[in-house]
């Protein structure tokens, strides 16, 4: 194995921890010229460090992914370092709880939205025109089970996946005949810093993991494996669907494609 | 006899109810209520003649394949 | 010693030794079950695994079919069988089963993907016939595919299925209102199969291809110039291919979908996202 991304670049956006390390990692191994992108400088360089171990073409650039500025430096540093953009994945996002929704302030719906939706919309704004120029590219947004279960402890959180992933489908819909393909992964309990952070108890994830059909929430290095394939060319005939990797969870038995 | 017919010009339009004559004939004897002797010429004569059809029959040729299908019939219930 | 080879078979030779060797196969130690396996999506499936280190069943009621696609299967690996069977006929499931665990000592994938499309009219003219052949084989068929083979996967550890439905089952499809109405009965069984068996080990999905390139789908369009017309009007200007439905179902199949089950995988090149229709 070790070459379905050769001679790809891809950018990995929020690729310093959980699932966006496990996703560098991978691509690394897989032969693909890597460029992460975080915020978290310390962990993004422990993600360098690790990638490293694998393959030499692999670089970092600090990004928020809220600033358009920010976003375009990163698209420009990725162009200098490689000469063109491949896949795209957009796993920056911040989860924060709220209280319900008259409770909610206008800097936690802000901060919210800036990054999960509106940091992906620039991402991608950035890229498309790149990978138009070189015949074409993936671009993988991971949005959350949240985008459609409603998950009660976070309302600007769930509605800025549940908007994700509706831009998927209208951005795959609009480029998808220019050569892009653009996908949805829905994570659902994955083993995460994020996750165990927000669910503020070691109690809590164990009474998720008894629930859970298969015993166990999901590892970053199964959501890197669902990436991966719609990052490779054997995803040739994938645009604008939605894989929700939960491990059977199926909370609500909500459908969606 | 107006059973056959029915069957093959369906056959010729449809590719899909072609594979059912062509493999589950069994189903189709069953379901048109064929005779011994109609089930006979579907699983021989019938179906080497399917076996041969163009995928898709263009809708040009219906009347001429139909035709031909028709005399295919005609002739093994005679013999 | 010398031997002489030709330059396009000694590439094609040191590909597959380069993927005997080099490449864990993704399928290796697996005993792969293939409705509907010896034509269009389910034949590329055959090849697909096979190259994965994959051993394959290949069922079919088409016998041409079987042959052609052993013959081609077998330049790939030895490692397949066949079985002549109709998944409408109960006794031929159970049968099909009981064989391979008996041979092969266990069942790890089961792919689903005998189906049947006859076109129909309007719902008035639909005919009790039309509507029992096709639900006959896509639907009460593979619903006792999965029957006879979950207790087996369950007994041996676990296991993956994979159904193959159609986009018709998510967007309906006028021209045989039966055809999508049983693939949206898929969908839903692969739901509640989930449901029931992911805690038991068994992952089960769905794919749901759009319009791939197949002799079903070229026979379906009723005139060969119908499906340039759709790829035309398609996001990508083309229709899919049968291999590329194939990786899908190798992904759904191998490991590497490990946190995947009860999901519907849509694969229609963006023609959905796209306003496009059947």
């Amino acid at each position: 194995m070790a070459d379905r991304l050769k001679n790809k670049v891809a950018i990995i956006v929020g690729g310093a921890t959980g699932i966006g390390r496990a996703t560098a990692l991978r691509f690394v191994k897989e032969g693909a010229m890597v460029m992460i992108a975080d915020r978290n400088v310390s962990e993004m360089e422990k993600t360098l460090q690790l990638s490293r171990q694998y393959g030499s073409d692999v670089d970092q650039v600090v990004v928020d992914v809220s600033k358009w500025n920010q976003v375009e430096n990163m698209v420009d540093v990725t162009m200098r370092r490689y000469g063109r953009v491949d896949v795209l994945v957009n796993l920056a996002a911040v989860l924060m709880l709220t209280g319900p929704l008259v409770e909610v302030e206008e800097r936690q719906w802000d901060m919210i939205m800036d990054i999960n939706l509106k940091g992906s919309f620039f991402t991608m704004k950035a890229t498309i025109p790149h990978m138009i120029k070189t015949g074409g590219g993936s671009i993988i947004n991971v949005a959350s089970s949240a985008a459609i279960d409603a998950f009660t402890r976070s309302l600007p959180y769930n509605v800025s996946k549940a908007g994700l992933q509706h831009l998927t489908n209208v951005a795959a819909g609009e480029y998808t005949s220019q050569g892009i393909r653009i996908n949805c992964v829905i994570p659902g309990s994955v083993d995460t810093p994020q996750a165990r952070g927000s669910t503020q108890s070691h109690e809590s994830i164990k009474n998720s993991m008894l629930r859970h059909p298969m015993g166990r929430i999901g590892k970053p290095e199964e959501l890197a494996n669902v990436i991966l394939f719609l990052a490779s060319d054997e995803a040739s005939y994938v645009s604008g669907s939605t894989y929700i990797a939960d491990g059977g969870a199926q909370n609500s038995g909500r459908r969606n494609y | 006899m107006d059973k056959l017919i029915d069957i093959v010009n369906r056959a010729i339009e449809d590719y899909g109810f072609r594979q059912i004559a062509q493999w589950s004939p069994e189903d189709v004897v069953e379901m048109w209520d064929l005779t011994n002797e109609e089930a006979g010429v579907l699983t021989g004569p019938i179906k080497m003649a399917l076996d041969m059809l163009p995928i898709p029959v263009e809708p040009d040729d219906y009347i001429s394949e139909k035709a031909r299908f028709r005399q295919i019939i005609d002739k093994a219930l005679r013999t | 010693m010398i031997i002489s080879v030709k330059k396009p078979d000694l590439d094609k030779l040191l590909i597959r030794l380069y993927a005997h060797n080099n490449m864990p196969g993704r399928l290796n130690n697996k005993v792969c079950l293939i409705t509907g396996g010896a034509s269009g999506i389910g034949r590329a499936v055959t090849i697909r695994f096979l190259e994965e280190g994959g051993t394959v069943v290949v069922v079919d009621r088409n016998r041409a079919a079987i042959k052609e696609t052993l013959e081609i299967a077998r330049t790939v690996s030895t490692k397949v069988e066949s079985i002549e069977a109709d998944v409408s006929k109960l006794d031929q499931v159970e049968n099909m089963i009981r064989s391979t665990v008996d041979k092969f000592g266990h069942l790890d994938v089961l792919v689903n993907g005998a189906g049947v499309l006859v076109l129909t009219q309007e719902a008035e003219h639909v005919e009790e016939r039309e509507w029992d052949l096709i639900m006959n084989t896509n639907l009460k068929g593979l619903f006792f595919c999965c029957k006879y083979a979950l207790p087996e996967m369950v007994r041996s550890g676990g296991g993956s299925i994979v159904n193959i439905a159609s986009i018709t089952g998510i967007q309906g499809y006028s021209r045989s209102l039966p055809y999508s109405v049983s693939k949206a009965g898929v969908i839903h069984l692969t739901f509640v199969l989930a449901n029931q068996y992911t805690r038991r080990g068994v992952r089960v999905n769905a794919v749901a291809p759009g319009s791939i390139d197949t002799h079903q789908a070229r026979g379906s369009s009723q005139s060969v110039g119908a499906l340039d017309i759709v790829a035309q009007n398609h996001p990508m200007k083309r229709i899919g291919k049968a291999s590329e439905m194939a990786e899908v179902i190798l992904f759904l199949a191998s490991e590497e979908s490990s946190f995947i089950s009860g999901e519907t995988i849509l694969a229609d090149g963006g023609s959905w996202a796209g306003g496009g229709h059947v």
